[in-house]
């Protein structure tokens, strides 16, 4: 499954955080989201060309809203709520 | 009568909302001019958009009898804006305008889920006509509550359709 994002919307995977506390890795519920992502795809209105598929977007604690599809979760982002791109890192995604 | 400045002239018929010996509950509170009022009406001018003589489903609240758009009788002026959502054919065929791209739900669940469980999904939905760039069959995501549902009665039976403003998209499966 293959999706295009529409608008100047940005459907972003976000990277898993993993965190060791004394030797312990803390589990998915104890641990804070990375607000760090993986750009599945940008829609046609986003102006900022660094806004790309294949990219590392940044983006605001509590910017856009999740969709579960497939079993893989979604983070749809306005342009306006990244505050960054990278290059692609290659972590593992949630 | 022509109409000007890009404008249409439509009639309307007030009995299509009229329904006898039913308790609307939504009245107990306020005037509800969604079950109330009509939004299928035909079009007696047209302009170079909308050709005379078609159907057209507009928002409820256009065909109020004090509105400064209303010329007398059933005849009402529409300007050619996001309040138009659809065109309906003689054979009762729908086609999404101004912005609105027509949908139907997609109902989470399988084969062995029962009726009653099914909802749906909240933000995935199938278009069904063709139109701002989205194909008939194509699978969109929208936002939430992005859904807008539209009642209306044609050839007499009570016909339903839902509309999607087009900028509420969020993206497709390709």
């Amino acid at each position: 499954m293959t999706i295009q994002a529409s608008n100047n919307n940005v459907w972003v995977r976000r990277y898993k955080s993993i965190k060791m506390q004394g030797g312990v890795m803390l589990p998915d519920s104890a641990q804070n989201k990375l607000h760090k992502g993986f750009i599945v795809s940008a829609g046609e209105l986003v102006s900022d060309k660094k806004i790309k598929d294949g990219r590392t977007a940044v983006f605001n604690k509590t910017a856009g809203f999740e969709i579960e599809e497939e079993n893989i979760t979604y983070l749809i982002l306005n342009q306006g709520d990244i505050i960054g791109t990278d290059v692609f890192k290659n972590e593992e995604m949630v | 009568m022509i109409a000007a400045n890009d404008k249409i002239i439509v009639s309307v018929d007030y009995s299509q909302k009229k329904r006898s010996g039913e308790i609307l509950l939504a009245k107990e509170y306020s005037h509800n001019r969604r079950e109330s009022n009509p939004v299928l009406c035909k079009v007696e001018t047209g302009n170079i958009h909308i050709p005379k003589g078609i159907f057209l489903l507009v928002h409820h609240n256009r065909f109020v009898e004090n509105s400064p758009h209303h010329l007398g009788g059933n005849l009402y002026s529409l300007a050619y804006n996001s309040s138009i959502f659809a065109s309906v054919s003689k054979t009762g065929k729908v086609k999404g305008l101004c912005g609105n791209v027509l949908v139907d739900y997609i109902f989470d669940g399988n084969e062995l889920t029962p009726e009653h469980l099914k909802k749906p999904n909240e933000h995935k939905y199938k278009v069904i006509s063709n139109g701002f760039g989205y194909k008939k069959g194509d699978i969109i995501f929208a936002h939430p509550f992005a859904d807008y549902e539209i009642v209306y009665v044609f050839n007499g039976n009570e016909q339903r359709v839902v509309k999607i403003v087009q900028n509420d998209i969020i993206g497709k499966i390709i």
